[in-house]
């Protein structure tokens, strides 16, 4: 199963990057594949490409500001939250993405 | 990549003293003012506040990673300290932070490998054992080692 994530944070340094390894970690644990985009103050980092949107079946944006490119990723189921979620509790959202995934 | 410019011995202190947020900030912050670091110690607090009043920057197990970036900020710097008591950070979890990584961001830093080595930093906070080998040491050298390490290590 693969799930893409798109994090960004208003300063784009901490939080942005602390919640891309939370999900990273917690979706190693679950045995899904992700890929988690990092909008922050470098621009944006691990770019999720064209191929691994088609084969998304769900994406997590835990975002504190606007994002880019956001229309890429029209039809894909959706958790949305804070940034901050992401970091607090991202096995929960890993587990609603799965259970988004299967529906 | 290279930290040296970041941090360094006098910019640690494993023995603050302050009770409360605003004065382990500003403790830290006096340290940044000796190097010269800062314009303005007192624009700089302001920043650090301001981004902790739209979100706390405790993400939990007691450490909290202050920052701002702002045009006062003369030179991409880590500042850390730790307190033996524990201070009310309003952290996520709700314990009280023992451990704070200050981050100080130049307004014009954008792209360059200081904002890396402040990216790398705090996605490797979420690894358990490094910050548990960081929050445990009373050396100064030990945690110089340890950030060393997590910035020269490969991307996942």
């Amino acid at each position: 199963m693969n799930i893409i994530a798109v994090t960004a944070c208003p300063a784009g340094v901490a939080h942005t990057h602390m919640a891309a390894a939370a999900l990273e970690a917690s979706a190693k644990k679950s045995g899904v594949k992700i890929k988690v985009e990092k909008q922050g103050a470098m621009g944006i980092e691990n770019k999720i490409k064209d191929k691994e949107v088609t084969e998304a079946k769900a994406l997590i944006l835990a975002v504190d500001t606007a994002i880019a490119k956001s229309e890429r990723f029209d039809g894909i189921p959706t958790v949305k939250v804070s940034v901050a979620e992401a970091v607090k509790n991202p096995q929960g959202l890993i587990d609603q993405a799965i259970e988004l995934a299967k529906k | 990549m290279e930290i040296t410019t970041m941090i360094n011995r006098d910019l640690i202190d494993l023995d603050l003293k302050s009770s409360d947020q605003l004065g382990v900030i500003d403790e830290l912050a006096s340290l940044l003012v000796k190097q010269d670091r800062l314009d303005s110690k007192s624009s700089f607090i302001e920043g650090v506040l301001e981004r902790e009043a739209h979100f706390t920057t405790g993400f939990g197990n007691g450490i909290a990673i202050p920052h701002c970036k702002s045009g006062t900020v003369k030179q991409a710097s880590i500042v850390i300290g730790k307190m033996a008591n524990g201070v009310d950070w309003k952290a996520m979890d709700d314990h009280d932070v023992h451990f704070v990584i200050m981050l100080a961001i130049p307004e014009t830093e954008a792209g360059t490998t200081h904002l890396q080595i402040l990216s790398k930093l705090s996605g490797k906070l979420i690894d358990e054992d490094f910050r548990n080998r960081l929050m445990s040491t009373n050396e100064k050298e030990d945690v110089l080692h340890l950030l060393n390490d997590c910035v020269i290590e490969n991307n996942n």
